[in-house]
């Protein structure tokens, strides 16, 4: 923990002097965390590490102006979520490059699964293996308004679509998770 | 209740929210070589695509112009010979009046050539008329007078130009070689190929004949260029290139920069400007608090003349002022409206780059000192202790701004253009610069005036 500490220290004070060797430190300590951000939202994970470098890029270069209070704990919280934010936008940014994947949305059927109780313990690769299987546009909906906590307006006007879709996507992904999730189970357990 | 807590979703949504990959070792390397690779200038492109881009437009004016000095140079010098060339050399040419004086059939030359010239076309049916004319000329006029050559010459080189410098009998020369060009370009004459050897045997003979004339040659070409020069400027390049000093004062530093500036005419009103400037910028700012005080070393007055040395440590100490000399590239695109002929204003932005960058602090800083002074009466020596405020200079080796790149500056300016000679123009343009965005954020106040000088072609 007092490691820890002294790493934030060091990064407050790189920052305040715009010491570029403090990039390191910030790129190793927050890589795993970003690309966990983006394999969410990107099947392939070359694409994933793509979005992350840029997304450090960007951070690199504005992060000297970085306005915190000064308390380590404050500092390390917001940090964390201002690299977070960079990196969903970046790879919004990368979705929206793409506009097939955003215009192809795939028609599944409208099963009504409802509520599914989790049995097991989860494990983030299993679920992530889940969550590829739904369309790109679904998983993005999914992450942004169940993960990264923006409501179907933001959520809209950072997609260029509908509220309606907002909330539809959302409800077809949850549905079709579920339904994954059940199967999954059902497959582990040898019942099929 | 058991339920709401492990509902999938819920429980998804929970695992995701810090979840994180352990690091890969070799990233850090592999991310750095991809930010070379990727923006292998970064901070320094715009700096590069500003130099590149001026670079590029200097040479593309250097080329045109040497092209539009070879493309005059060539049909002068191949029309000349034909002058002499034998009558046999024409066929086909009965349309044309017989009794047409050498002269006339000079300028005809003239006129070809010169419409070559003037449109930048190498029109090679003109030529030929040109010297078609010439030939029939030489039928009648083989054996004229130099000073009928003379008027020939003088002819080809006011027909560009309108006319005014020419005399009266030129202009009808002109006028007539004209319209029996125009004429004649129905009437396909000369054979092409033919006439080149016969035009090197005779350069022989004609050449003599214009040494004698050569003052007067040498005046008439004088003209000619200025012409050209005219025909050039009207048919006009759109760009201007010029360069620039520029005084400039914050509200505490006088400052100096130079650089080179262009211009794009978008229509005759409104033209695009910008360039590449070197600035030094000094400014200061004075913090709050410091205005008591002479902030100089106030000493007793029975100190005077006395051998003295410090020995107390500083009581308190306090910031009064600071002070940055820049060292900047500033790049200005601006929008210029034309007013009138010579007065024009201009509104814009700057990108400024921050090379170098020096701070000095002045503090002022109440010591107590001890003295050791000689009473000039009993000749003993005596210690006095009293306070001094000391103003302190310190370079502060921290540069916030160094390296940083900015939307940096609103320029506004008004100007006068007075033209010098025939292509220089001078411009003098008062400015005033306003600090945007981050710059008009810093400790510092960076907004600054002065006069531009620049003499621009």
């Amino acid at each position: 923990m007092d490691k820890k500490d002294t790493m934030f220290r060091e990064i407050i004070a790189g920052l305040s002097v715009r010491d570029e060797r403090i990039q390191e430190r910030i790129y190793v300590h927050y890589w795993g965390y970003l690309m966990g951000i983006s394999t969410r939202y990107f099947k392939d994970r070359n694409i994933a590490k793509e979005v992350v470098n840029d997304s450090f890029m960007k951070a690199f270069k504005t992060m000297y102006d970085f306005r915190h209070g000064g308390d380590l704990l404050e500092f390390q919280k917001t940090f964390k979520s201002w690299l977070s934010t960079i990196t969903v936008r970046t790879a919004l940014d990368k979705i929206r490059a793409n506009k097939t994947a955003l215009t192809y949305v795939e028609e599944y059927d409208e099963v009504e699964t409802g509520h599914v109780d989790v049995e097991q313990k989860l494990f983030a690769e299993d679920i992530l293996k889940l969550l590829n299987e739904l369309p790109d546009l679904h998983r993005a909906v999914f992450n942004l308004y169940e993960i990264e906590g923006f409501s179907h307006d933001d959520i809209a006007s950072m997609l260029n679509i509908p509220v309606s879709s907002s909330r539809t996507y959302l409800t077809r992904a949850k549905q079709k998770l579920r339904d994954l999730y059940k199967k999954s189970i059902k497959i582990t357990d040898g019942t099929i | 209740m058991e339920q709401s807590n492990k509902e999938l979703i819920k429980e998804i949504a929970d695992l995701f929210e810090d979840y994180e990959e352990s690091y890969v070792p070799g990233e850090w390397e592999a991310f750095q070589k991809h930010r070379k690779k990727k923006y292998p200038f970064f901070s320094q492109w715009i700096k590069v695509a500003a130099v590149l881009f001026l670079i590029a437009s200097v040479l593309l004016f250097n080329l045109k112009d040497l092209n539009e000095k070879k493309a005059a140079g060539v049909p002068v010098a191949k029309n000349k010979p034909a002058v002499s060339l034998p009558p046999d050399a024409v066929q086909g040419n009965t349309a044309i009046e017989k009794d047409k004086p050498a002269a006339q059939a000079k300028d005809q030359t003239a006129a070809g050539s010169l419409a070559t010239h003037a449109t930048g076309q190498p029109s090679a049916k003109a030529f030929n008329e040109g010297r078609v004319y010439a030939q029939q000329g030489d039928e009648r006029a083989a054996d004229r007078k130099p000073a009928g050559a003379l008027t020939a010459e003088s002819n080809q080189v006011t027909a560009p130009a309108a006319g005014p410098a020419g005399i009266p009998a030129k202009d009808q020369a002109v006028t007539q070689a004209k319209d029996q060009a125009l004429a004649q370009a129905k009437v396909d004459t000369a054979p092409a190929a033919r006439p080149v050897q016969q035009t090197a045997k005779k350069d022989t003979v004609a050449l003599p004949e214009k040494r004698k004339i050569s003052t007067a040659e040498f005046m008439l070409a004088e003209t000619r260029k200025a012409g050209t020069r005219e025909v050039k400027k009207e048919s006009g390049s759109k760009w201007d290139f010029g360069v620039q000093v520029m005084p400039t004062a914050t509200r505490t530093n006088v400052n100096f920069g130079g650089g080179l500036v262009t211009a794009y005419h978008i229509s005759n009103k409104f033209s695009l400007s910008s360039g590449i400037s070197l600035l030094q910028l000094g400014s200061g700012e004075n913090t709050p608090g410091a205005a008591s005080g002479n902030g100089r070393v106030q000493s007793s007055p029975n100190a005077a003349g006395a051998n003295y040395s410090f020995s107390s440590a500083a009581a308190s100490r306090q910031l009064r002022s600071v002070d940055a000399t820049l060292k900047a590239i500033d790049i200005p695109l601006g929008l210029v409206y034309k007013v009138n002929k010579h007065y024009y204003t201009s509104a814009g932005v700057s990108y400024f780059n921050v090379l170098s960058e020096r701070r000095n602090n002045t503090y002022s800083q109440i010591q107590s000192v001890s003295r050791t002074a000689t009473d000039p009466a009993t000749g003993q020596n005596v210690v006095l202790r009293t306070l001094e405020t000391q103003e302190v200079d310190e370079s502060v080796p921290d540069q916030p701004l160094k390296g940083n790149s900015y939307l940096g500056f609103f320029n506004f300016s008004i100007g006068r253009r007075q033209n010098i000679f025939k292509q220089y123009n001078i411009q003098i343009e008062p400015f005033i610069k306003v600090p945007i965005g981050k710059l008009s954020t810093q400790d510092l106040n960076l907004m600054n005036s002065g006069v531009k000088f620049q003499l621009s072609f």
